[in-house]
């Protein structure tokens, strides 16, 4: 018994040793240095040959075709920058990103982060600065709601790749069948109350049409706080996410859900899945808000239902700014990649010349602003005008995950456990102890 | 460890210590990889676990704090607390139940039973996303088989499954019941050496099959089940991935925390916060629990678990 127990302690010690030894090799890299500031470079000055690892998520067969044009395409102009292309799966992005980074081998691009996650990262030391590399002499190439995105401390992490926007679309036939003007959609929120009277069909146990719910689509209780010029945060990025604006707009929410009844709005809610199970699709609801990029699916999953579509109506019928609402995603420079200039460099031709070939063959819509002069289609000219109404709201930094309070918040209040006061007074003190963990060390 | 009575001294070149260096040889390939990539990583993980660490930008010893923030100021944390062993107390012997019931039926001598064992095996091939897709459209609230069927037997009130916080829960609890056939090779693996001559000699005896299940298979199955007991406890500890996949695209954990296994908020906090350090605290706090809960269960199986050859 003691003998082995002598052994086994022997060998964990070994271990233990051979570890912190291990230990000690990663954290001699563990003190990030951003790279020197660089003039931009010419294309004449001779440099040494790179090889440039570059991660994606990208591996389907419809997505391939367009990244290997791409990377081909730049690795023939560049031959001193070769860029070679490594799938890494959605979900394990932002994982393997971290890792390398704390691993100190990072790749030399990665695309594509969330824009709204950018300064997180710029904050946590995992997103390089390229503001140093002379990221700032290209910002008036993109949307200024996209490059507000990339910024940390006055400083640019990432460039703005692609973003979206959003519509209401609607189904004309319902329209037609329910006596409104099939060419005349919504533009205010009583529109929407009225219009959905007319719409709406109910039979014994179930609703079979609704005409309209703000919590089905892609819009959620956040999205409409800010179709209605409200926020979560204020100028000191302190929560108020009880004010009277955003309790008003969750009363809206409830009053829906009132006019199905719970049940009703939760089982509907509840079969809403993706493509052809989309309730727009399936003809269950007939007006819905969706990104702008969705018409595509649309198209594809319901080709013969008649739609209309209208910039996201809003309480007096007037756009603004965040009327819709965007996500997007960002290229970045992990901290340590060994060749930030020449990354630097890939990177920029990602964002531009190489993002308008992808929104062309990939429907996708370019952070990129003078894709316009390149993409002449009546579906991409659309989402370039919906872009004075689209607001990209980023991530409060101390509060990631504030989304989890406000989502409970709404469940609460539309199942009629809680009012709207009550449950956003829960949500403000969860979200406040959020922002005081955070920022205290 | 000293102790008064002399040791006998063995030398190095005696029969038993040879062996032992060549058991430590074989094992050796293993034992570097659960060193460098298992232990050492826990090791690390449980010095993070009084730290501030964000794997990029902080790594300073804070004592405590994580797990004083866990017990007194988190009330996620006893929530996460409260839905796994919520979990783990309705899935582990249904699990149990299913597997032992359906392995013993599949034992008997029934037509096809080479297809009716491959269609109760299969949940342990097919797993993953697609599964838990399929799962979502028998839970669909609205047109669901299971709803639909529900409805049909007279039902108005219907559960609406991931959309109620009552229900979510039970859902998963379906679901894991239906993989727990999956598992059924082991029991089979039991049944088949519990020896034939007890059945004979039983049935001489005039015992009803009913009592011959009681009196010889479950004794005798006994540490089949201790053995699925104490996994399925720790695996239910662990679980949590699907409903990652059900709450999607709401919250992770939605409806309203309802699926916010401690597993969850583990990864909530350490890949969607950044806190590794608070988050290996809490796998801290569950790998003593696990342990708690397998010394238990470890102390009670003597009293009911039977090994074949042990005396009593």
């Amino acid at each position: 018994m003691g003998m082995t127990w002598r052994k086994f302690s022997a060998v964990v010690i070994a271990g233990v040793l051979a570890l912190s030894i291990a230990a000690g090799c990663t954290a001699k890299k563990d003190d990030p240095k951003t790279p020197t500031p660089t003039t931009p470079t010419t294309q004449a000055e001779p440099e040494k040959k790179v090889e440039l690892e570059f991660w994606g998520w990208w591996a389907s067969a419809t997505r391939m075709p367009t990244i290997n044009k791409i990377v081909d395409g730049w690795n023939q102009k560049n031959p001193n920058i070769q860029v070679k292309y490594t799938y890494v799966p959605f979900g394990d992005l932002l994982t393997k990103y971290l890792a390398s980074v704390a691993a100190g081998n990072p790749p030399d691009v990665v695309a594509s982060p969330e824009l709204f996650t950018v300064a997180t990262r710029a904050q946590k030391k995992q997103a390089m600065d390229l503001s140093a590399l002379g990221a700032d002499s290209i910002k008036d190439q993109f949307y200024p709601e996209f490059w507000k995105a990339v910024q940390f401390q006055g400083k640019a992490y990432g460039l703005p790749w692609t973003g979206e926007t959003k519509y209401l679309y609607y189904n004309k036939e319902h329209f037609t069948e329910a006596g409104l003007d099939p060419e005349k959609g919504p533009v205010t929120w009583d529109d929407l109350w009225n219009f959905s009277q007319k719409l709406t069909k109910k039979d014994a146990s179930k609703v079979t049409r609704a005409g309209f719910h703000p919590n089905f689509g892609n819009m959620g209780y956040r999205g409409w706080v800010w179709n209605a010029k409200s926020d979560f945060f204020d100028a000191r990025n302190w929560p108020v996410v009880n004010s009277e604006k955003n309790i008003a707009v969750m009363d809206w929410f409830k009053k829906w859900t009132d006019f199905y009844g719970y049940e009703a709005y939760a089982a509907l809610k509840g079969s809403a899945t993706g493509g052809a199970q989309h309730l727009f699709v399936q003809g269950k609801v007939s007006m819905v808000v969706e990104t702008a990029t969705w018409e595509g699916e649309l198209k594809k999953n319901g080709p013969n239902i008649k739609y209309g579509i209208v910039p996201i109506p809003t309480q007096d019928g007037k756009q603004h700014q965040t009327a819709a609402n965007s996500g997007g995603f960002a290229v970045e420079l992990p901290v340590g990649s060994k060749n930030a200039k020449q990354a630097f460099e890939f990177a920029k031709y990602w964002v531009t010349d190489a993002a308008v070939i992808w929104a062309q063959e990939q429907n996708d819509f370019p952070a990129y602003n003078k894709a316009i002069e390149k993409i002449s289609t009546p579906e991409f000219k659309r989402m370039v005008d919906n872009m004075k109404n689209t607001g990209l709201i980023p991530l409060p930094l101390f509060a990631p995950l504030y989304n989890d309070a406000l989502d409970i918040a709404v469940q609460e209040v539309i199942s009629g456990k809680k009012d709207s006061k009550t449950a956003l007074g829960t949500a403000q003190s969860s979200i406040t102890k959020m922002v005081q963990d955070n920022t205290a060390k | 460890m000293a102790s008064a009575v002399p040791v006998k001294r063995r030398s190095w070149n005696s029969s038993r210590t040879k062996e032992a260096i060549a058991g430590y040889l074989f094992i050796l390939p293993w034992l570097f990889g659960f060193l460098v990539f298992t232990a050492g990583p826990m090791l690390f993980s449980l010095y993070a676990s009084f730290t501030n660490y964000d794997v990029t930008s902080q790594f300073d010893w804070i004592g405590l704090k994580n797990y004083s923030r866990m017990f007194f100021d988190d009330p996620l944390y006893w929530t996460s607390v409260y839905n796994t062993l919520y979990f783990a107390v309705f899935a582990v012997p249904i699990g149990i139940l299913v597997g032992t019931v359906s392995a013993v039926m599949l034992n008997a001598n029934v037509p096809f039973q080479k297809m009716w064992r491959t269609i109760f095996f299969l949940p342990k091939v097919l797993t993953g996303v697609s599964v838990v897709m399929l799962w979502l459209w028998i839970f669909n609230p609205q047109d669901g088989i299971l709803n639909n069927g529900l409805r049909a037997i007279g039902i108005e009130k219907v559960p609406l499954w991931f959309g109620d916080p009552a229900w979510s829960k039970p859902a998963l609890i379906i679901m894991s019941a239906w993989s727990a056939t999956g598992g059924i090779l082991i029991y089979l693996a039991g049944l088949q050496a519990i020896p034939k001559q007890l059945y004979e000699a039983a049935e001489i005896d005039g015992a009803s099959t009913a009592r011959q299940f009681v009196k010889i298979t479950l004794p005798l199955l006994s540490s089949t089940i201790f053995f699925k007991l104490i996994t399925g406890i720790n695996s239910a500890m662990q679980y949590w991935s699907n409903a990652l996949i059900v709450s999607h695209p709401n919250p992770p954990g939605s409806p309203v925390n309802s699926t916010l296994f401690y597993g969850l908020h583990i990864y909530k906090q350490a890949f969607l916060q950044s806190k590794m350090g608070y988050a290996s605290a809490m796998a801290w706090v569950m790998f003593a629990i696990t342990l708690v809960l397998t010394g238990i269960q470890f102390y009670g199986a003597k009293r009911w678990v039977y090994y074949e050859g042990e005396r009593r």
